[in-house]
């Protein structure tokens, strides 16, 4: 009898690990929700929408192709909880960029609804997002210099706007205006498409967004400085906060999908490898060149160290922000 | 795609012409390469016509119904098709209401109540097909004249509203909640109170600056906001189903006099009547064309503005109501002009003018547009079917559909009207509306795949049911609820932005610029004060 039952587990434990190990090698099964936290138009979403668009033409992808749900609120924490909400199978996914979704963890102090080290798991990175100090093109600052030397002339705060009230863009505007010592006030929008009609319609002084948000509106919005140790390759033409004197803002947004904590070793294999493939499609790097976006791939392991160094590099800074507000 | 009109470009540059001729053969050029896309334009022209004809289901029900499984489907059947399919609809369902106003005395829609007036008596002189031609010829008239609007007007006032901020949006949004309230309903506080609740309503989910969840009563469900598809859903389908159900009568569609129908014209809308008809159509998709660009204002309210102006300036008065062609075309060609113009407060400021734009809205957002005066710009580029598109091209895409889609109602109308109004009056209503609940609830559970929203559907179904017992406004509800988180997040913008306070609203300046929300804030104020005159002016007229 014990005999028999030791057969029968060992049997129903076989064909378990059988089916289960059919079923990861069919993975994907059926088509990936990739969840956005901002609305449509902003860097994040057009990156994501470039993304997935190419998903199905990945070898490890099946066929199965991906599609966007945006989910917009509380810096893209909103569309993260809903992803923690979901089983880890492969079938929920994130991509934002880990500066802002930092941001958006550190923001929340010690209200924080997760710790992304252990609640996500990094799967690759296809993009970066740049952040970019942009002013209307009636503004007469043409650099950081002029800009600064303005807007102290000025006397009163300084408004501006970004895409959500703790994101990347957001951060670095903190930084910028502090390393300077000028007054601000920001103004939070969903989205960065929602930012860049503000600074078009004039209604903000600067904006902290995307450098790929000023394509197609040169003629409205004109872009003093990226973020970044070097030159964005999109961009070449724009210095960099460093070289122009402002330390402190030589980072970017890796853009980088996300799965829950949990999520099969089968499926971060292929996902991952879909990351590689997409991002050396020529289709995805032209799609990604019209909107100002580089496309490139760092593998999860680098993107994680990535990640584990913004930590560090934001924490202090975001901890300064809470405690003034 | 882009290349493809390019080409197009060059054709129109040499020739001198305006961009507005390059932007919409360039939106034809990217119809025509969408097989899909034309096959839900002609399919829409069809479910359009057949829900509106149903008495009591509109083109909003068809579409809250349709719109779970659009979105579900979106990169299948590519974001063309999926939002052609909703625009049309929206105008054939509008044309689609005459057919139950003329052959069952019962408005298939709100929007063709003052169709009934005409169109009833002549069928029951035996003229029903003059009555149908009659509204489709006026229906596509109104309709071109509307999207011609829309197609030359949008861009325009786009370029305008580039110049908006929160200011600005806050008191845009707040002109519209006063008009709709004011407007909309037969009774002023009825809209007022119809449109509150959907401001409360809108307010539930997350707060915009602070991230905090507001009234959502700890239900998970609640933190994103109540959805748009299962309040849909409920105040449009489920209370018309339970309206059926309190009947439990079959609608019969009326016999027609056969006997009278010697009159060889009886089929027919002839020359004559038509070119008499000219004019009257032409006042009358002003009309609706201006009140589309309002928002809030819809079809119902044009049709009966066009139809008590029309009678008014009549020199045979009396003959109105009687069973004239007349009393068909003002309304007709009123509330179809509505349809496009109608889309411009949703393209130029991310405002929806109507219940069915509100809808739309959804519909840009999943194919990463976001509707506001910033549309109309060239990049960035959208991904869709393989290609890369501009916005403006995808919207220019849209207005060809617009163009296709009334030429495939008015074929359909023209020639099958009577039978699809038969074969409505065939159908067993103890089948269909139980089946239509029935959709309803899966369409509810599969938006979100929740039953809670099936819930929620319920619940708006019965809230939905009281508000139409009890003449309050579903539309204005809807509209206020769609509008009221953008107003928020307007309204707390403009607080960061002013060091007035509350001032902001009121001055003609912020930022160093120019302010134009002190005018749209004066124009609200006046509707609302001329509408408070109106119905005094109206009671003491009835008291004496």
């Amino acid at each position: 009898m014990h005999f028999a039952k030791k057969v029968v587990t060992g049997v129903a434990a076989a064909t378990a690990m059988l089916a289960s190990a059919t079923a990861m090698a069919d993975y994907p099964a059926k088509p990936i929700k990739i969840m956005v936290g901002f609305s449509a138009g902003g860097g994040t979403d057009t990156t994501a929408r470039g993304f997935a668009s190419y998903m199905h033409e990945a070898p490890s992808m099946n066929g199965m192709p991906a599609f966007i749900v945006n989910l917009p609120g509380a810096s893209g924490q909103k569309a993260a909880k809903a992803v923690l909400d979901e089983d880890a199978d492969g079938y929920t996914l994130y991509m934002i960029n880990i500066g802002t979704f930092i941001a958006g963890e550190l923001a929340k102090g010690d209200d924080r609804p997760y710790h992304i080290p252990e609640a996500f798991v990094n799967l690759g990175c296809a993009s970066q997002l740049v952040t970019s100090l942009q002013v209307h093109t009636s503004n007469g600052a043409t650099n950081v210099e002029e800009f600064v030397a303005n807007a102290k002339a000025s006397g009163k705060e300084i408004t501006w706007g970004t895409s959500g009230a703790a994101t990347m863009h957001a951060t670095i505007g903190h930084i910028f205006f502090d390393t300077h010592g000028i007054p601000h006030k920001k103004v939070p929008f969903k989205g960065g498409s929602k930012a860049r009609a503000a600074l078009v319609s004039q209604s903000v002084e600067a904006v902290f967004g995307g450098v790929n948000t000023v394509v197609g509106f040169e003629d409205d919005i004109r872009a003093l400085a990226s973020a970044g140790a070097e030159r964005d390759p999109m961009a070449p033409d724009l210095m960099t906060f460093k070289e122009q004197g402002t330390e402190g803002i030589d980072f970017t947004g890796l853009m980088c999908l996300f799965g829950p904590a949990g999520i099969p070793e089968e499926v971060q294999t292929d996902v991952g490898a879909a990351i590689a493939h997409i991002a050396d499609l020529k289709g995805y790097k032209r799609y990604m060149g019209k909107n100002d976006l580089a496309s490139f791939y760092t593998d999860a392991a680098a993107a994680t160290a990535a990640q584990d160094t913004m930590f560090d590099v934001m924490g202090p800074v975001v901890a300064e922000i809470i405690a003034n507000q | 795609m882009q290349n493809q009109c390019a080409g197009l470009e060059e054709a129109f540059e040499s020739l001198g012409f305006l961009s507005i001729f390059f932007d919409i053969s360039c939106g034809f050029v990217i119809l025509f390469n969408d097989p899909f896309a034309i096959m839900f334009v002609v399919l829409a022209a069809f479910v359009g016509i057949v829900f509106g004809a149903l008495p009591g289901l509109t083109a909003a029900a068809a579409i809250a119904m349709m719109l779970p499984i659009l979105i579900a489907y979106n990169d299948e059947i590519g974001g063309l098709a999926g939002l052609a399919f909703l625009y049309v609809i929206g105008k054939s369902g509008r044309y689609g209401g005459s057919i139950a106003a003329i052959l069952f005395n019962t408005p298939g829609t709100a929007a063709s109540a003052a169709t009934m007036q005409d169109g009833y008596p002549m069928t029951q002189s035996g003229k029903a097909g003059k009555a149908l031609k009659t509204a489709t010829v006026a229906s596509v008239y109104g309709d071109y004249f509307g999207e011609i609007v829309l197609i030359f007007g949008a861009v325009w006032i786009a370029a305008f509203t580039r110049q908006f901020g929160p200011p600005e949006n806050f008191a845009i949004y707040l002109m519209a909640f006063v008009v709709i309230g004011s407007v909309v309903s037969d009774s002023i506080i009825k809209g007022i109170i119809s449109t509150l609740f959907g401001a409360v309503i809108g307010l539930i989910g997350e707060d915009i600056i602070t991230g905090q969840f507001k009234m959502t009563m700890g239900i998970d469900e609640l933190e994103s906001g109540m959805a748009l598809v299962p309040l849909l859903i409920g105040v449009f389908v489920i209370s018309e189903v339970i309206i059926q159900a309190e009947k439990a009568a079959k609608v019969k569609m009326t016999e027609m006099a056969r006997d009278k129908m010697d009159d060889p014209t009886a089929h027919y809308f002839t020359w004559g009547e038509f070119k008499r008809c000219i004019p009257l159509m032409f006042r009358s998709s002003i009309y609706g064309s201006l009140i589309g660009m309002m928002p809030g204002l819809g079809s119902s309210v044009a049709c009966f503005v066009a139809y008590g102006e029309e009678k008014r300036k009549s020199k045979k008065k009396d003959e109105w109501g009687t069973g004239i062609v007349e009393g068909i075309a003002a309304p007709e060609s009123a509330n179809n002009a509505v349809s496009g113009p109608s889309m411009i407060p949703l393209l130029t400021l991310g405002i929806p003018g109507s219940t069915i734009a509100a809808v739309l809205i959804g519909m840009f957002l999943v194919n990463g547009l976001q509707p506001g005066p910033t549309i109309f710009a060239s990049e960035p580029p959208l991904f869709m079917g393989g290609q890369l598109i501009s916005p403006r091209e995808f919207i220019f895409g849209i207005f060809a559909a617009g163009l296709i889609g009334i030429a495939c109602y008015a074929l359909i109308g023209y020639f099958a009207a009577p039978f699809i109004g038969r074969a409505i009056a065939l159908l067993p209503t103890q089948y269909l509306y139980p089946f239509i609940f029935m959709t309803a609830l899966a369409a509810s559970y599969s938006s979100r795949a929740s039953i809670w929203d099936v819930g929620f559907a319920l619940l708006f179904g019965v809230i939905g049911y009281a508000m139409r017992r009890t003449n309050f406004s579903a539309a204005a509800f809807i509209i206020a609820f769609v509008l009221t988180s953008s107003m928020e997040e307007a309204f707390r913008q403009s607080m960061i932005i002013s060091d007035k306070g509350f001032l902001v609203f009121t001055s003609f300046e912020y930022q160093g610029k120019f302010s134009y929300a002190p005018i749209f804030l004066m124009i609200g104020a006046a509707v609302v004060l001329f509408r408070a005159w109106t119905s005094y002016r109206a009671r003491k007229t009835d008291a004496t």
